[in-house]
């Protein structure tokens, strides 16, 4: 593993953990609110997707 | 003369959901906005997000030095030799397509690609708003393209490729001699072909067979309103895009598991 650290904590390695939080982050946005947003489209309330977006 | 929306275009109109959505019964409600304002909301966070992106590397470059390597000397050249990071996913695919793939086609029809979603995409469904029950087939094929075959390469090439571009686990050194690739073969090889036109012509089918198999739903569904409402046109752009970018996991399978270098061998280029 020490390489594996080496290779991870060199300064021209930073973006990319940066980016692999990053996209679990934002992926993890969108699930959270596509699935309340599916919710209100089972239950015929598409219109009150933008009011549950701003929310 | 008022301004009739295209039904084919990408629209953040409320009416224009309402209009194609014809599984939702809730009633259209006048009193609601056709249109929804990017300012203050959009606008002021794309604002804030450029102002703390511009703080963190300024921060980041003044306490952080640049990770500068020895002066160039061709007697010394380092082993592995690593693109920028954001460039080794392509740097990656190298390993499995010839430069001329690798290089220029796959990251022109990438790009291309993404700039042509707008005007292949007829499905109104999903513009504005987060939701996956509505568009499983484009998500999964983003995220697929987006995760599996960008930023994996990337993570590969960045931790799991040491000298001479070969395969080291995180958990070994890169001191450990590796052997050299077992000599590769090609797929009519596989399938016991010999001889250069024999091996053409099953390499010309193999290529065609498989852009052929992208083809397969617009004869299945042809009549379809999705497929009427798409058009040949647009269909055949989205299928070929498609098939391109499954040639890449499929390549990638032939390549570990069958050691196959090239499906088709021409004269003029191999693919």
């Amino acid at each position: 593993m020490e390489q594996f650290l080496e290779i991870l904590t060199k300064p021209d390695n930073i973006p990319i953990v940066a980016m692999v939080f990053g996209v679990i982050y934002l992926i993890w946005v969108w699930w959270k609110q596509a699935r309340r947003n599916d919710k209100l489209i089972e239950e015929g309330r598409k219109e009150d997707i933008g009011e549950e977006m701003r929310r | 003369m008022s301004k009739r929306p295209d039904p084919g275009r990408p629209s953040l109109r409320r009416k224009d959901m309402r209009r194609h959505d014809v599984d939702s019964a809730a009633p259209a409600d006048p009193t609601r906005p056709d249109r929804v304002s990017t300012w203050p909301y959009l606008v002021r966070i794309e604002f804030l997000v450029m102002v703390a992106a511009m703080v963190i590397l300024t921060v980041w470059s003044i306490t952080i030095d640049a990770p500068l390597e020895f002066p160039a000397d061709p007697n010394r050249t380092p082993d592995p030799s690593k693109a920028p990071w954001y460039f080794l996913g392509l740097q990656e695919m190298l390993v499995y397509f010839d430069p001329w793939i690798a290089g220029v086609m796959l990251p022109l029809l990438i790009i291309g690609g993404l700039i042509l979603i707008p005007y292949l995409d007829r499905n109104p469904k999903g513009n504005g708003y987060y939701t996956w029950s509505e568009r499983k087939f484009a998500i999964a094929t983003f995220m697929f393209g987006f995760l599996a075959l960008w930023i994996v390469p990337i993570l590969i090439g960045v931790f799991c490729r040491g000298p001479g571009w070969n395969w080291y686990w995180p958990w070994e050194r890169w001191d450990i001699a590796k052997p050299l690739d077992l000599t590769s073969r090609n797929l009519s090889d596989v399938f016991g072909i010999d001889g250069d036109g024999s091996a053409f012509i099953f390499g010309a089918f193999a290529c065609l067979l498989w852009y052929g198999v992208g083809f397969l739903p617009w004869i299945w569904k042809k009549s379809s309103a999705a497929m009427q409402e798409i058009g040949f046109v647009r269909f055949a752009i989205t299928a070929l895009l498609f098939q391109t970018m499954m040639a890449l996991p499929v390549k990638m399978a032939l390549r570990l598991a069958l050691n196959v270098k090239y499906v088709w061998v021409t004269p003029w280029f191999n693919i």
